[in-house]
């Protein structure tokens, strides 16, 4: 099932003034229930104002843009931006930066207060968006969010958006400023959301070492155009593309490439670490079989 | 908020944008104060004149020096309004219960608007062709002799300078923190009036918090860069007066002396504004010319 529909999106900003800049050109995109979307790209390749449009933040000034059944160009009747806002949630860079309560449980329930939704089902939506990214309802509701460590008060963050049960879920760069732990953290929440709360999942990151663990398809983004729509396991055979545009290849497929040139030659489709380790396994048994 | 721009500065090379900033500084204000002197409409033409030639020579478009009236056309057509229906004097053209038009009134009517356009299209160009970063230097070097009273001339134009500079990084940061709340469904053009004040709230706490972050973290930086540890600090680009300088400084001379002409041509000046004082300049100039 298509669920977000877009279709030769440009956008400039500050238009006829000697600052102008065209941040996204000519952008065609169809996102499915069940993705698991990567977007990478430089500072400035279009990226963020692109995903700013999934969630109306940004109108669109040429093209198309379909988000469920709420069509984003029409001018009457008006979109309903707050059931879009609702349908696609939105994790932006450093979320941490938007909490304003004095409590974990007041900022998180922002946003289903905003929805205008039953006192019972805003704590139940709490509840449950504090368990879904690993706080304890009772030990954290009451704290301030202001005391929390850095990788715990993101999670707030993301609670926060996850309590308005979105069922596309937009995060940029969910582990910049981290440390190791806390990146691992919120990869392996970014993993589990996707299994159990939203099926649809887009995640901006420059990492690719990062972003080839989870996504199935990647998009490249490079000088406002999109310059690869592709699954993961096809993107890395434009190898010298890539390179060419400034962008970094996983190091599993830059070692396989390595072991290519020497003469090993490994079998299947080889983009995390793990994938390479087992295909080295399964290369050192066949050698003992001969 | 992103197509705001502060300091409306409008980024081109020209010899107007080339002079010392000091001389534009005081040029600007030699001119805010002669205009008070323009009492005759051929003053005004000659006012005129002389802003469309710095204009060309600025290679601004007109379009944008005319769009620095629009902030403060209410305040025009206000004092306008007021000056054209309440002043008594002179013929009575039109009379309706408290309110009079007089030829007089539609005379100065006429002439406060002329003359209030005029000091804001001039001190615009100050604005459009000098950058903050330029105007805040210019402050520093003129208010120099005041250090010799204690003043910390030096400290007050970094202040100036770093707060300036913190307006586009404060906007950017508002905008974030806007789209984060709005896209967890914040609205703040709905509801009632004290709902929308409320709604303020979590856009100004988060924005606290990162100012003093920021104020926190530009202090240290400030330190360990040894900042105080010297005595008289050098500039990288040093302000010199140049014969351009010079030059506009004869052109403006020109406008001043031929208001200062016609002043003293025109019969009986029918308002004073400087409460007699530039009664008292004008008879000064009367009697040097004799």
């Amino acid at each position: 099932m298509q669920n977000i529909e877009i279709k030769n999106l440009t956008h400039t900003y500050s238009k006829k003034t000697p600052y102008e800049k065209v941040a996204i050109n000519n952008i065609s995109v169809t996102i499915n229930e069940g993705d698991f979307l990567g977007i990478i790209g430089h500072t400035g390749s279009g990226k963020s104002t692109f995903i700013q449009h999934l969630n109306g933040l940004i109108k669109p000034q040429e093209g198309e843009v379909r988000i469920f059944d709420i069509n984003l160009t029409q001018k009457k009747p008006k979109p309903d931006l707050r059931k879009l806002r609702q349908e696609v949630g939105m994790v932006f860079q450093y979320p941490e930066y938007q909490l304003f309560a004095d409590t974990v449980e007041k900022d998180i329930a922002f946003g289903p207060k905003n929805l205008k939704l039953s006192q019972d089902e805003i704590k139940n939506r709490v509840r449950k968006a504090m368990e879904a990214v690993g706080l304890d309802y009772d030990k954290y509701k009451d704290r301030s969010p202001f005391d929390l460590s850095g990788g715990q008060k993101r999670r707030v963050a993301i609670a926060g958006v996850l309590a308005m049960m979105p069922k596309v879920l937009i995060l940029d760069e969910p582990t910049a400023g981290l440390d190791p732990i806390g990146k691992r953290q919120i990869l392996n929440l970014i993993k589990s959301l996707k299994e159990s709360i939203t099926p649809t999942i887009v995640v901006i990151s420059h990492d690719i070492n990062e972003i080839t663990q989870y996504c199935t398809r990647l998009i490249v983004f490079n000088k406002a155009e999109i310059a690869f729509d592709l699954p993961i396991t096809e993107l890395f055979t434009h190898q010298k593309e890539l390179m060419q545009m400034g962008l970094d290849v996983p190091l599993a497929v830059k070692v396989n490439d390595y072991l290519k040139e020497n003469g090993i030659t490994l079998e299947g489709d080889i983009i995390t670490p793990q994938e390479l380790v087992n295909a080295i396994k399964k290369y050192k048994s066949m050698e003992g079989a001969l | 908020m992103r197509d705001m721009s502060f300091g409306q500065y409008y980024p081109t090379n020209s010899p107007i944008h080339r002079l010392d900033p000091r001389a534009k500084l005081i040029f600007s204000l030699l001119f805010m104060i002669f205009i008070f002197f323009a009492k005759s409409y051929t003053a005004f033409l000659y006012v005129i004149i002389f802003l469309t030639i710095v204009t060309i020579i600025a290679k601004i478009p007109v379009k944008i020096v005319l769009k620095s009236i629009k902030l403060v056309l209410f305040l025009l057509i206000f004092t306008g309004l007021i000056n054209l229906f309440l002043y008594k004097d002179g013929t009575v053209l039109a009379q309706w219960w408290i309110f009079t038009i007089t030829d007089r009134g539609i005379d100065l009517t006429v002439k406060l608007a002329l003359r209030l356009s005029l000091l804001i299209i001039g001190t615009s160009i100050l604005t459009l062709t000098t950058t903050p970063m330029e105007l805040t230097d210019a402050i520093e070097s003129l208010l120099k002799p005041l250090k010799y009273i204690k003043v910390p001339v030096h400290d007050i134009a970094i202040t100036m300078s770093i707060a300036l500079r913190f307006i586009p990084t404060l906007l950017e940061e508002t905008d974030k923190i806007i789209s984060a709340q709005k896209a967890r469904g914040a609205s703040f053009d709905t509801g009632k009036v004290h709902e929308r004040v409320l709604s303020i709230v979590p856009i100004l706490i988060p924005l606290f918090v990162s100012s003093f972050r920021r104020a926190d973290e530009l202090a240290d930086a400030l330190d360990a860069r040894c900042y105080n540890a010297t005595k008289n600090r050098t500039k990288m680009k040093k302000l010199t007066f140049t014969y351009r300088d010079l030059v506009a400084f004869i052109i403006l001379s020109i406008l001043i002396v031929l208001i200062m002409l016609d002043c003293y041509f025109v019969k009986a000046p029918t308002e004073s504004i400087f409460f007699g004082t530039d009664y008292y300049i004008v008879n000064l100039f009367k009697s040097w010319i004799g």
